[in-house]
């Protein structure tokens, strides 16, 4: 009996040794691209178990630091506390921008305003305005309901940073769980207003010009959309003794991410390439 | 043979009543030691009304969602005590055969609904309703309320019932004989039931209490104190869930989670207590 025990355990730490796993982590915003990218990763590789997660870029960083993730997809640059705990760790993470993400403010199709200021959008925000003839005097006189997403997303992160300005957000603000919430909740209520990667956004919401440029792949190219930011992957150097992964799942990966196919698959996500797609 | 069995047998038991013990011990020594940093380094401003974790000037004021928490908890239970004591008095006394079964398992079945999927139900459903019947926003209190009722009525129902057809034949055949009426009978039925009534309402008060999922997906999320009915609010539970998986381990957001966690808990444990004293009075009341 403990015989086959220990035989047990042994064949089973040794299986665990030999399947290769790639853990990615991170944000919500990168999550459909690289859902894409691990499909086709895994069509190339179909001996290696990767688990994605986004539960936004936090997690990622976070997972990097105490090593459950191998890749840390981010939608925003490391913080200066995160930089600090890098050091004093002896980590070294590496950003790589592998797309372009605008943010969309999203209305109800029904609303009639297609052009918002930043100005007003951090008045909404900040519950300086709360009804929509407030906005334009054409607008029915109906309270603002303003969605924004939970304090732990990239997204919601960007926009404190670009529209509010550090400005604390009203607390009538309904905090939602996931931009797909907020396409729903934006899509059922008329007078609502909310934000979303350009990625999220469908038919059945109206994406507003900020300053009247239109949140499209060329204005946020050219840079000229104002609500747009670059979306990283990280990855942990210090594992790989300090220099850059030539072989290995996660250099495999990177090299996947950064094909041409990569990012014809972040241009299919809804996302802007940030290198050439061949075509 | 036999003895060592025996003896395996309560080594085992013992071991197990031992883990649990343990575990709730540590759960709440761990909690306690989380938030400390927060006790320390907010201290009072913990229950100031404002929440803003994640700014430059953070805040870190649970007072608005305790009060949320609360408000939600106690207006969600009366409605549902009150509904399930009535209908579990019917079922008992008036619903028959068919129908009695039918009933049950209708309930079983919706017990047996797991919380996010009524989560997505308020959401898509219940939200849309809403907003025709002229909410402004479709998650809000109202919203919550119902799907907590939802979530909680099947035990409430069920287990009133339970204790209702447990009273004693004699004393209701012994009520009838000396004329009692319909409306005395259930006066006398309910004061019978009343250790098992009072300890569903507390089981459904600490569930409603608890709750996570439902108050996350539908209460609104919005850190204020509901004027009406149709606005929404964000309970502590709601916050802790979508705070808590993202939060920098270490940091005074995440000691603050901690504080709220271990409120909950506490709330809970001394509910828990309470429903113990009322029951054992009210058992020891009827026992005379």
């Amino acid at each position: 009996m403990k015989k086959i025990l220990v035989l047990v355990t042994v064949v089973f730490l040794a299986t665990l040794s030999i399947a290769q796993t790639l853990v990615i982590k991170g944000s919500n915003t990168v999550y459909p691209i690289a859902q894409l990218w691990v499909e086709a990763f895994q069509k190339m590789n179909p001996n290696v178990t990767v688990t994605l997660e986004g539960a936004g870029s936090t997690t990622g960083i976070t997972g990097l630091f105490n090593e459950t993730a191998d890749v840390a997809n981010s939608s925003r640059f490391l913080k200066s506390s995160e930089v600090e705990q890098m050091h004093k760790t002896g980590k070294y993470f590496v950003p790589i921008v592998v797309a372009y993400d605008g943010i969309a403010a999203i209305v109800n199709p029904n609303l009639g305003i297609d052009n918002i200021s930043l100005e007003t959008l951090k008045k909404i925000y900040t519950g300086e305005i709360t009804e929509w003839n407030q906005v334009d005097p054409k607008l029915p006189k109906k309270p603002i309901v303003v969605y924004s997403r939970n304090t732990a997303s990239g997204t919601f992160e960007t926009w404190v940073e670009k529209v509010l300005q550090g400005a604390k957000l009203s607390p009538r603000v309904q905090m939602l769980e996931s931009s797909q919430a907020e396409i729903e909740s934006v899509a059922k209520n008329e007078f609502a207003i909310a934000y979303t990667g350009m990625g999220y956004v469908t038919d059945k919401v109206k994406a507003l010009k900020v300053e009247g440029v239109e949140p499209t792949v060329q204005n946020v190219l050219r840079g000229a959309y104002p609500i747009s930011r670059p979306l990283y992957v990280f990855i942990d150097l210090s594992r790989f003794g300090n220099l850059w992964p030539e072989k290995g799942v996660v250099a495999e990966y990177i090299k996947l991410i950064l094909s041409p196919t990569g990012q014809r698959l972040v241009r299919q996500a809804g996302y802007i390439p940030a290198y050439g797609t061949g075509d | 043979m036999k003895g060592s069995l025996t003896i395996f047998f309560i080594f085992v038991v013992s071991v197990a009543a031992m883990i649990v013990a343990a575990a709730l011990f540590g759960i709440v020594f761990f909690l306690s030691l989380e938030s400390v940093t927060a006790i320390r380094e907010v201290g009072l401003k913990l229950f100031s009304p404002d929440w803003y974790p994640v700014w430059s000037e953070p805040d870190f004021g649970i007072r608005t969602m305790l009060l949320n928490t609360l408000l939600l908890t106690f207006w969600t239970s009366l409605w549902v005590w009150f509904i399930g004591i009535i209908c579990a008095f019917y079922l008992h006394r008036f619903a028959k055969g068919k129908e009695k079964e039918f009933m049950l398992r209708i309930l079983e079945y919706v017990s047996s609904i797991p919380s996010v999927v009524l989560g997505f139900f308020g959401v898509v459903v219940v939200g849309s309703m809403l907003l025709k019947f002229g909410a402004w926003t479709a998650q809000n209190f109202l919203n919550a309320s119902i799907m907590l009722a939802v979530l909680t009525l099947p035990f409430m129902i069920s287990l009133a019932y339970q204790s209702f057809e447990k009273v004693p034949r004699e004393v209701i055949e012994g009520c009838v004989s000396l004329g009692a009426k319909d409306s005395h009978l259930m006066y006398v039925e309910l004061r019978h039931a009343l250790p098992g009534i009072v300890n569903a309402m507390m089981v459904v008060f600490n569930r409603i209490f608890g709750e996570t999922m439902i108050v996350l997906m539908v209460a609104g999320g919005a850190n204020i104190l509901p004027r009406s009915f149709f606005d929404p609010v964000r309970p502590l539970t709601a916050a802790l869930g979508s705070e808590i998986g993202e939060v920098e381990v270490g940091s005074l957001h995440y000691s603050s989670l901690f504080f709220i966690g271990f409120l909950l808990l506490i709330g809970s444990l001394l509910l828990n207590l309470l429903t113990n004293y009322f029951v054992r009075k009210t058992e020891r009341w009827i026992k005379g």
